[in-house]
């Protein structure tokens, strides 16, 4: 699905590389999660995947294969062509990565808007569908509402929605889970399995919490410094980690401790 | 419902504090308005006597009360210098004012928000870098200078009209529309400038924020996002601002009605303060804060209704 | 590549040139104001009168020097009484806050929509014209729009942790509010203070080319102007000398208002 080759990615504002000769593949209906503390270059990565860094603010080497397509030699209308319709992306703050001022259901459609024809009537029913998949309880009366009237988790589900709405093969989803509570936490990793699992959309979880992206995803690539450290099967690099970066996030998350009967 | 009934409880209030205090301004605190007008020299039975004819005797808010009446009912006074009821003075200045201020602000509204859409959709394009640079240029004009320089160049060097020349719309309403172009013109430019500058200020606060990026990530174009996203995120100050616009317009229409020789409120009011006539002033002055007053209250409602956040 | 500012550099430029010019005009000027050349009447700008001469044969070019001494020394008094006001008024009231605080936000909230012009004129016909009259109605004009932008940077610096350890440490509250917090509000002081010139410019020339501002013999660009518009067609010169002046003197205050305000970015945190 998703094959990224030598990718060396220079800010024109600063001076050295973010991203450093990455090469990484996430497979059809496979979730690769990328871990990396912050400033590791993970985020600069998936917003060049999704085409949301401005191409004149950079110089990128290397390609980005979606499914064959270089993202980065594509002209700018095919890039759009893809943004929405094959990657869509999902990020940290559902509140304000949400329009304040419109409702939410408008914003689930927006990419069948661009997209496609569909009339008013469909474009509602498959933003309604779409809310069900995400596990919304009540699609009809979430869909008038304005971002401002729904949880933190809810929110996060209507982007969850509003990405897959159209069926992209690619979710790329930015540290979706850092700014929720836990329980929530817990109930988006679970959806957005779900969503791996049954609609067989490729996922790229990008974040610097391990213990989450090992219960969503199948393989995962560490990032330090802009270069992948390490890249592999989840459970082979949580019990055998061979980079002693990789060895470090290991060991410094919390373990659970069993308590004393 | 309840805020509308609280607000307009609250404007009712601050109308009758404001024309209290527009009466206790010109008519109390002046002094003796009787020497002012008929001179030190006058005897003190033609001084008495002037002073009964207006009503200048007797305790503060009775004479307050005979005012507030005044004013509804008709008459609204009469002057201290003509021999005129204030009502028959203000005449049609009002209408012909309210004419000078719409015209300006529709001209306001029509160039300042194509001008700030077309310019802030690409914010290192060459059509931003060059408004960027006239707008300060324009905002420092003042109203009136604008004025002298558009009589010079479109009435005395184009002749396109004669500048002094006004014409009344009773003798030819396309020649009073053609002459209130130009000082409409002098007060909407500076203004349009201000306007300007302050919605690319919000286009670009908006666009740097989150949810402009998830509408990109959506695959929408530059045009899109402008318009259907960040277009109703500005709307909010935008309105604010331009209720204050207005309030601005009137002020300014003042001293321009002066540069063109339009028979205006502006133009009664500063020969009213001139002479010393302090009902006509008062009249002028309170008619100008109600409407201000009223305006700003009609803002805050539209307000209120234009944001979601606020409605719950 | 740091962005120039580009605001700041042309304001500081104009402002300090203008500045310049006034300063030195105050002592010398190539002719005195009022002096009259019965000769040389409407003479276009040349070598001699770098401006032209006006319908009495003086100098423009002096008289707009000494007309922009006066807007320029009114409108430093002016600012200077709103400052005072609003900095005393604001600080305390955005400090302590209160119900004087909320006094004073009604007040000011009505305030505020009003055109201030409208409330000077309003004392300038009670109170009479004249250079101080004008000075005093439109400073203590000022007053509420200052105290409302100070007030606001009060309110947001009081709840801050330097100023809750400076509590700790026992330092009293005027310590706490002119050596803590004050710094910290002067980079939007700094650009309120420039439009305040802008402002106060304006007004002064509007109530001037009125007739209701600064009156003879005091030398006003109101005044001028006003004069100067009966003679639009013979002597297009003068008016557009004495618009043009008070054009630089609004510009150059309100670019650098705008250049200071943007320097503001860097303080945030």
């Amino acid at each position: 699905m998703l094959d990224i080759q030598n990718l060396t990615i220079t800010l024109n504002m600063s001076g050295d590389p973010v991203v450093r000769d990455v090469s990484l593949t996430v497979n059809d209906g496979e979730a690769l999660g990328l871990v990396g503390e912050s400033g590791s270059g993970k985020t600069v990565t998936a917003l060049t995947i999704a085409g949301l860094l401005p191409r004149r603010a950079m110089t990128a080497t290397g390609e980005i294969l979606l499914d064959g397509a270089d993202l980065l030699t594509c002209s700018r209308d095919a890039l759009r062509r893809h943004q929405g319709r094959d990657i869509g992306m999902i990020f940290q703050e559902p509140m304000t990565s949400l329009n304040p001022l419109m409702r939410v259901g408008k914003q689930v459609e927006e990419s069948i808007r661009i997209h496609t024809n569909a009339t008013k009537a469909q474009r509602r029913e498959r933003a309604l569908s779409a809310m069900a998949a995400a596990e919304l309880s009540d699609p009809e009366a979430i869909y008038d509402k304005y971002p401002h009237e729904l949880s933190g988790g809810m929110r996060q589900r209507v982007m969850i929605a509003a990405a897959i709405i159209t069926d992209p093969g690619l979710l790329i989803a930015d540290e979706p889970t850092t700014a929720l509570d836990v329980t929530i936490q817990a109930q988006i990793i679970a959806l957005l399995k779900r969503i791996n699992k049954e609609k067989g959309i490729s996922i790229l979880f990008i974040s610097h919490d391990l213990s989450v992206v090992r219960r969503l995803c199948t393989r995962v690539a560490v990032m330090q410094d802009g270069r992948i450290v390490e890249q592999g099967d989840v459970e082979d690099t949580f019990s055998n980690p061979k980079d002693p970066y990789t060895q470090k996030l290991i060991a410094s998350i919390p373990q659970r401790r069993k308590r004393n009967e | 419902m309840r805020y509308f009934l609280k607000k307009f409880a609250a404007l009712m209030i601050t109308l009758f504090i404001v024309s209290l205090l527009a009466f206790l301004a010109f008519q109390v605190i002046p002094g003796d308005a009787a020497t002012a007008k008929l001179g030190t020299e006058a005897t003190p039975e033609k001084l008495e006597a002037f002073r009964e004819e207006m009503g200048l005797n007797g305790p503060v808010l009775p004479r307050y009360g005979r005012w507030l009446g005044d004013f509804f009912s008709g008459t609204m006074g009469r002057s201290y210098t003509y021999d005129m009821t204030v009502r028959d003075m203000l005449g049609s200045r009002i209408a012909v004012t309210g004419v000078l201020t719409a015209m300006s602000f529709v001209l306001v509204v029509l160039i300042a928000i194509p001008v700030s859409l077309l310019s802030s959709r690409k914010p290192n394009g060459i059509a931003s870098k060059i408004v960027s640079a006239v707008n300060p240029v324009v905002m420092a004009v003042p109203p009136f200078f604008l004025g002298i320089l558009l009589s010079f160049v479109f009435g005395l060097i184009l002749k396109l009209f004669t500048p002094g020349g006004y014409i009344s719309y009773s003798e030819s309403v396309g020649g009073f529309l053609g002459y209130m172009v130009f000082p409409a013109i002098a007060i909407a430019l500076p203004k349009s400038a201000m306007t300007i500058r302050l919605l690319r200020a919000a286009v670009f606060d908006e666009l740097e924020k989150d949810y402009v990026r998830t509408a990109f990530s959506r695959g929408a174009n530059g045009r899109r996002v402008l318009y259907r996203h960040v277009l109703r995120n500005t709307l909010i100050p935008l309105i604010t601002f331009l209720a204050l616009t207005v309030a601005d317009i009137v002020a300014s229409s003042i001293v321009v009605e002066q540069v063109f020789g339009v028979p205006g409120l502006g133009r009664l009011l500063v020969s009213s303060i001139s002479n010393r006539d302090f009902p006509v002033a008062q009249a002028v002055i309170v008619i100008i804060a109600f409407v201000v007053i009223v305006l700003n209250f009609l803002s805050d409602l539209i307000y209120r209704r234009v944001d979601p956040r606020v409605r719950a | 590549m740091k962005k120039k500012n580009y605001n700041l550099i042309i304001g500081t430029v104009i402002t300090a040139l203008m500045v310049s010019l006034i300063l030195v005009g105050m002592i010398y000027t190539p002719y005195a104001p009022n002096e009259i050349d019965g000769m040389n009447k409407m003479a276009p700008p040349s070598v001699q009168h770098l401006l032209g001469t006006d319908n009495m044969g003086r100098d423009i070019f002096s008289r707009v020097l000494a007309g922009a001494g006066t807007t320029l020394l009114i409108a430093v008094c002016v600012v200077a009484i709103g400052v005072a006001g609003g900095l005393l008024l604001g600080a305390l009231t955005g400090y302590f806050g209160g119900w004087p605080d909320l006094i004073l936000m009604r007040v000011s909230d009505v305030l505020t929509a009003f055109p201030s012009f409208l409330l000077a004129l309003v004392v300038i016909s009670i109170a009479g014209s004249g250079k101080y009259k004008v000075i005093w109605a439109l400073g203590i004009l000022f007053i509420p729009s200052f105290s409302r932008m100070i007030r606001a940077e009060y309110v947001r610096c009081r709840d801050q942790d330097y100023v809750r350890s400076a509590r700790l440490m026992g330092a009293s509250h005027p310590r706490i509010m002119t050596a803590h917090i004050l710094p910290n509000t002067m980079p939007v002081l700094l650009s309120t203070i420039a439009i305040g010139f802008n402002n106060a410019v304006l007004a002064e020339a509007s109530m001037s080319y009125l007739g209701l501002g600064v009156q003879p013999p005091d030398a006003s660009l109101g005044r001028m102007l006003a004069e100067s518009q009966s003679y639009l067609f013979g002597a297009p010169w003068y008016a557009i000398s004495t618009g043009v002046a008070i054009v630089l003197l609004i510009l150059g205050f309100s670019l650098l208002g705008d250049g200071l305000s943007r320097r503001r970015a860097v303080y945030d945190a």
